[in-house]
């Protein structure tokens, strides 16, 4: 829906964003680019799905939202993860390697 | 869960700065990629409408950042409401109606539940309620039997799993020479409200007032505190102690006008000067349901007439009934357990008294415990008020239904436009919830109204020497609640039926107005039909 290169599951774009964020508090443009980078160019998350998929995150309270300046000096709608935030990364980074480990499996015997 | 109701609120009402803030959000990343393809060496016209064909649509981007932050919920509510009150105020004839119809089924059925409350769900207005019991002997063909004095006393002072016995002796009216008329009050109660006077039962000087008698433990083992003076203590319920009386708050009232200096000063009941301790607080019952005018010791029964010190000494006759308050960690069945033990030591002391069969402990922590043979009663009477109201809202569903009729050619209107199926539920929903509610508001008053009349105003037609009926009906939040739920809940039902049909519409015919086809299908209606049974169902009941 959202990626235009590859496919991405249901659900994974918040596990994605969590993990984004986990490294350091941003914005939404380079939450996209850094997914984009550390994909090597696979994953592309198009900015109309990433800013909704923002939106029910900080309600749910996985994430908080607070106005900052950008490096080129514009005023852009930083994101950083909360303590929910981060437990919810925890639990749902494990679900889905054993997930994975799991499709895996069942592909390498079948 | 808090949070996320701040949150929506939020949204809710600084839209303004929140749409503001959406804005500037969503154009920030659009700006940012257009400067990183003029970096890539496009021009800025190309740059400008890449960017925006990656981000997608705009529009609709923003869109489910407003549904992602649940905004939208509260907002489809609050114009549903406010579109129901300006289709309400349009026909208010037809309004009015269906809330007055609405209005007494609710009304009766808080009245019903609130006396259901109060007898059954209220605790008591005493110390620990949850704990209070009562202890009653089971004599021959009655559950409920009183005991001796001498055997009160004994189990007083050998129970272990209660950690204090009162006796409630019951009460009797006694004659006084020396007060003002109590019938000389202007007329009020249901006389004032009818417009007409009952006949006073008694007149004359020598008023008999009701006088319940109590054990000198009693006050303090209910926790209540006086309104003047003092209450009784156990020194007070001896043969050879000075003669007192505790006047209830409101006789205190009524006859004194409050006045302190009451306390300390001689009555003369059954020609024996009693000396006035203390008041009670006004309305206050003790384990009663109903008020006295004065509170005197059991050992002062012979005094004030009624029997004799020797009937009151002797092991034959029922003195009156016992209340404890259970032990920490005591369970009914402990408590009942160890009291039978003391009932058999009292068998075999005195074999000569048959009175001494087992005892029974149940819980006195509300005016009445509903047994499995008043169940049924209970049952089928909330079940005759929930069918008043049922008629109510049939009544109300079919006007809502005839009203449906005019109001398909907007419905089909709106369908056509796009609106949802769900949506225009939704908003035919909250006129009808908009209604009962209403109703609820006006039946709210009308139940007090009632319970005012039934409770107050009637029992204060009641001669003071009956003791006055005594029960708690203040509306409280549990009430408010409860007629909420039932608004709510009418609002549901009886706008369910009327609201499917007006969405079963055929769009041309609806958009044509054609009439004639509207008469058939109504006609045809289930819901009619469904009423004259529930009608014919009502007549037949009221007929037996």
């Amino acid at each position: 829906m959202g990626v235009q290169r590859m496919g991405l599951p249901q659900g994974t774009l918040d596990l994605l964003i969590l993990r984004t964020l986990a490294l350091e508090p941003q914005h939404g443009w380079a939450i996209s680019e850094r997914i984009q980078q550390i994909s090597s160019e696979v994953l592309r998350v198009q900015q109309g799905s990433l800013y909704p998929a923002l939106h029910r995150l900080e309600r749910r309270g996985s994430i908080k939202a607070r106005w900052g300046t950008s490096d080129n000096n514009r005023r852009a709608k930083y994101y950083e993860l909360t303590k929910s935030g981060r437990q919810q990364l925890e639990v749902e980074k494990d679900a889905w390697e054993k997930l994975t480990a799991a499709v895996a499996q069942v592909l390498g015997t079948a | 869960m808090f949070s996320d109701v701040v949150f929506r609120f939020r949204g809710l009402f600084r839209r303004k700065v929140i749409e503001s803030e959406l804005d500037e959000e969503l154009q920030f990343p659009v700006e940012r990629q257009v400067e990183k393809y003029v970096q890539d060496g496009m021009s800025r016209e190309q740059a400008t409408l890449r960017a925006r064909i990656d981000f997608g649509g705009l529009e609709l981007a923003k869109e489910e950042c407003r549904d992602a932050r649940g905004v939208r919920l509260f907002e489809a509510l609050l114009q549903h409401i406010r579109f129901g009150l300006r289709m309400l105020l349009k026909s208010p004839v037809f309004t009015a109606t269906a809330i007055l119809a609405l209005a007494l089924g609710i009304g009766v059925n808080t009245t019903v539940f609130t006396v259901f409350d109060a007898l059954v769900q209220r605790p008591r207005s005493v110390k620990d309620p949850d704990h209070l019991v009562g202890v009653y002997r089971k004599a021959q063909g009655q559950k409920r039997g009183a005991f001796s004095y001498p055997d009160y006393i004994y189990y007083r002072d050998h129970s272990q799993t209660l950690s204090d016995l009162a006796m409630f002796g019951g009460g009797t009216a006694v004659a006084t020479p020396d007060l003002p008329a109590v019938g000389s009050e202007p007329a009020s109660g249901v006389g004032a409200t009818f417009g007409f006077r009952l006949p006073q039962l008694l007149q004359g000087s020598a008023q008999p007032l009701m006088c319940f008698f109590v054990s000198g433990n009693y006050f303090q083992l209910l926790g209540a505190r006086p309104a003047a003076g003092r209450l009784f203590l156990p020194e007070d319920d001896q043969f050879d102690a000075s003669p007192v009386v505790v006047l209830s708050g409101n006789f205190w009232r009524s006859q004194f006008h409050a006045n302190p200096d009451v306390v300390g000063s001689r009555i003369h009941l059954n020609r024996v000067a009693f000396t006035i301790v203390g008041v009670t607080p006004a309305d206050y019952l003790g384990t009663g349901s109903s008020l006295p005018v004065l509170w005197a010791p059991i050992a002062a029964q012979p005094l004030l007439g009624d029997g004799t010190r020797e009937s009151l000494e002797s092991r034959d006759a029922g003195a009156g009934i016992v209340y404890g308050h259970l032990k920490e960690g005591v369970s009914l069945a402990d408590a009942e357990a160890e009291l039978n033990v003391l009932a058999a030591q009292l068998r075999a002391a005195y074999p000569e008294i048959e009175h001494n069969s087992d005892v029974w402990v149940a819980s006195e922590r509300a005016f009445a415990h509903i047994n499995s043979e008043a169940w049924p009663i209970v049952v089928a009477a909330m079940g005759a008020v929930a069918l008043l109201l049922l008629i109510a809202c049939a009544n109300v569903a079919s006007l809502l239904l005839a009203r449906s009729a005019a109001r398909r050619r907007e419905v089909g209107v709106r369908l056509s436009l796009g609106a949802s199926r769900g949506r225009l539920l939704q908003q035919l929903l909250v006129e009808s919830t908009l209604i009962a509610l209403s109703a609820g508001v006006v039946g709210l008053p009308l139940a007090s109204w009632t319970l005012h009349l039934l409770v107050v105003e009637i029992s204060s037609a009641i001669p003071s020497y009956w003791g006055a009926i005594a029960l708690q009906v203040a509306p409280d939040v549990r009430i408010l609640s409860y007629t909420v739920l039932v608004s709510l809940l009418t609002g549901v039902v009886l706008g369910l039926t009327p609201a499917l049909r007006t969405l079963r519409v055929d769009l041309s015919s609806a958009l044509k107005n054609n009439g004639s086809k509207l008469g058939q299908r109504l006609s045809k209606s289930q819901l009619r039909d469904l009423l004259i049974v529930l009608v014919h169902w009502r007549l037949c009941e009221s007929g037996r």
